[in-house]
């Protein structure tokens, strides 16, 4: 196939009305075979396929990074626990009847004008109140040190010397001083600076998190009951005290929840590559969705979309060695020794083979051990 | 069967009974799209983080009395736009901070103190270029190609979600992506419109 005389034969045409969707993986099965085949022969074809594929990852590079992922989550899941305690000044209870999906472009908490008139006389005082919640909400972004009005403090971070390590509230970020504390509170941010050295997250439970630099997490909770921690990406050590029911602990990525059953255990994320998880003392219930598999002591898991939920024996002593003192890297298994025979999830039912090319379905994140 | 695989329907049944796990994994469940419905108004990360937290309140406030919770993402998907368009009036009242200035902002605060080696600022340029090509397509094209890229939906879940069929998805899509690589031929290699 060719272009003569700056007109596209038919042919191209029809190919090249469906590109977009070949690249979306959205084509029937033989629709992408009959692109496939078209643009194995046409050179024009090809390169405009080319051209939309680098379209595509320069899109998709360029949202990578984008701050919708778990440290968000955390924040949102932050503020309604504040709200649900009175800290928004909002209550849980809606005020007008039942809301309707598609009806929610109106504010779904309707109050009619009357009432509003009738509430006028009390406009000025409420003005007034609200200001100074304002301003000591203001002081208390500001300072970052002052008591917080309905949210809950969750521990503090410490920095060592030379590490950049910074505290995001309410979007605004505050420099940790290596040594000192800086109190963490519900909904917090911390960004570790990629290479730079990590972050010691103290909990007011008694559990402590070491960051690694490159890392963001965000908090969510209280201080006696859930907590929940946000990895956007980078990776942490969680050492977490004894819990009681109803007061889990859990490490949420993009790909995997972690919950802790009680245990020292390592959560590794890279967007869009997938989770690293890896027990070093006691149990965690690691899920993806509807699929969930509880992880022991000396085994790991990696969660990816793509590739089955499963356990394998791995030296997680090596994995975590980065923060539990010894940062000298595990040595890295003879090539061609089998890896250890994978416990696939309960729920996962038979062990998928792995697609081709993938090379066995381990995540390529710098876990000392892996067998890819 | 955990929360973590329960409807959304479920979900909100659970919520209204107090079982806070069970708003958590609606959050996390649907942040990405609510991030993404809110970019594709506003144009900017940080408003659009804002404006997914002032939504999720909303859906806190708003759960007990929601008449079909089964519909959960189509209504989130209103409630999260209305707060970006809420957050658009704000601006408007308030020229002064434009959208670029606390682009900008932002920006400044998170990058002091950090080195960025030129290479970074490379990237940094091209991300802009494409991130400012994506906020210049018509917006019925770009909503598309937000919810494509940033919540990494199907054209099923995209046309579930804005409530218009398969073949408008995939006829926008392919659209946007003509006009995006004219704007980004520099970068995607020549040429750059369709012949």
């Amino acid at each position: 196939m060719s272009e003569k005389d700056g007109v596209m034969p038919q042919a191209c045409r029809d190919i090249r009305d469906v590109l977009s969707r070949h690249l979306d993986g959205e084509c029937r099965p033989e629709e992408a075979a009959r692109v496939r085949a078209h643009v194995a022969r046409c050179a024009g074809c090809r390169a405009e396929l080319d051209r939309l594929g680098r379209v595509d990852r320069l899109v998709r590079t360029a949202v990578a990074g984008h701050p919708f992922g778990p440290a968000l989550a955390a924040r949102v899941c932050a503020r309604v626990a504040a709200a649900r305690a009175g800290g928004e000044g909002r209550t849980a209870a809606p005020a007008s009847g039942p809301v309707r999906p598609g009806t929610a472009g109106a504010s779904p908490n309707v109050i009619r004008l009357p009432a509003l008139r009738r509430l006028i006389p009390y406009a000025a005082a409420a003005a007034v109140l609200v200001a100074g919640l304002l301003a000591l909400r203001q002081l208390d972004r500001v300072g970052g040190q002052g008591p917080s009005i309905g949210v809950a403090r969750l521990g503090a971070v410490v920095a060592p010397s030379g590490a950049a390590v910074r505290v995001r509230r309410a979007g605004v970020l505050t420099s940790v001083v290596p040594g000192q504390a800086v109190e963490l509170r519900a909904g917090d941010e911390v960004v570790v600076a990629p290479g730079a050295p990590g972050a010691e997250v103290r909990l007011d439970d008694g559990s402590h998190v070491t960051l690694d630099g490159g890392t963001v997490v965000a908090l969510a909770g209280a201080t006696a009951g859930r907590i929940s921690v946000g990895l956007d990406e980078g990776r942490l050590v969680a050492r977490v005290a004894p819990r009681s029911a109803g007061r889990a602990f859990a490490v949420r990525t993009a790909d995997a929840s972690v919950e802790v059953v009680g245990t020292v255990f390592g959560v590794h994320t890279v967007p869009g590559e997938g989770t690293r998880v890896a027990v070093l003392e006691g149990r965690v219930l690691c899920a993806r969705g509807a699929e969930s598999i509880v992880l022991s002591a000396g085994e790991a898991a990696t969660v990816r979309p793509a590739s089955a939920l499963a356990a394998r024996a791995a030296d997680a002593r090596a994995e975590l060695a980065w923060a539990l003192g010894s940062r000298k890297p595990a040595p890295v298994p003879a090539a061609g020794v089998p890896p250890p025979a994978p416990r696939p999830s309960p729920a996962a039912g038979p062990r998928p083979q792995p697609p081709a090319g993938s090379g066995g379905g381990d995540l390529p994140i710098g876990a000392p051990g892996d067998d890819r | 069967m955990g929360v973590s695989s329960s409807s959304d329907a479920e979900l909100i049944h659970r919520y209204r009974r107090g079982d806070v796990a069970a708003f958590e994994v609606l959050v996390g469940r649907y942040t990405r799209l609510a991030g993404a419905i809110a970019y594709n108004v506003l144009g900017d990360y940080a408003a659009a983080a804002d404006a997914v937290q002032e939504a999720f309140l909303k859906v806190h406030e708003s759960a007990a009395d929601l008449r079909e919770p089964e519909r959960f993402k189509s209504w989130l998907y209103g409630v999260v736009r209305t707060c970006a368009l809420d957050a658009v009036r704000r601006r408007r009242r308030r020229p002064a901070t434009s959208l670029t200035a606390l682009d900008g902002a932002e920006n400044e605060v998170v990058d002091a103190g950090l080195s960025e080696p030129a290479a970074g600022l490379e990237r940094q340029e091209v991300e802009r270029a494409v991130l400012d090509a994506v906020r210049e397509l018509p917006e019925s094209y770009r909503e598309v190609v937000v919810l494509k890229y940033l919540d990494e939906r199907s054209y099923k879940e995209i046309a579930e979600i804005l409530g218009i069929t398969i073949e408008t998805i995939e006829s926008r899509l392919f659209r946007a992506r003509r006009l995006l690589k004219t704007k980004l031929a520099q970068y995607a290699g020549a040429p750059g419109a369709d012949e």
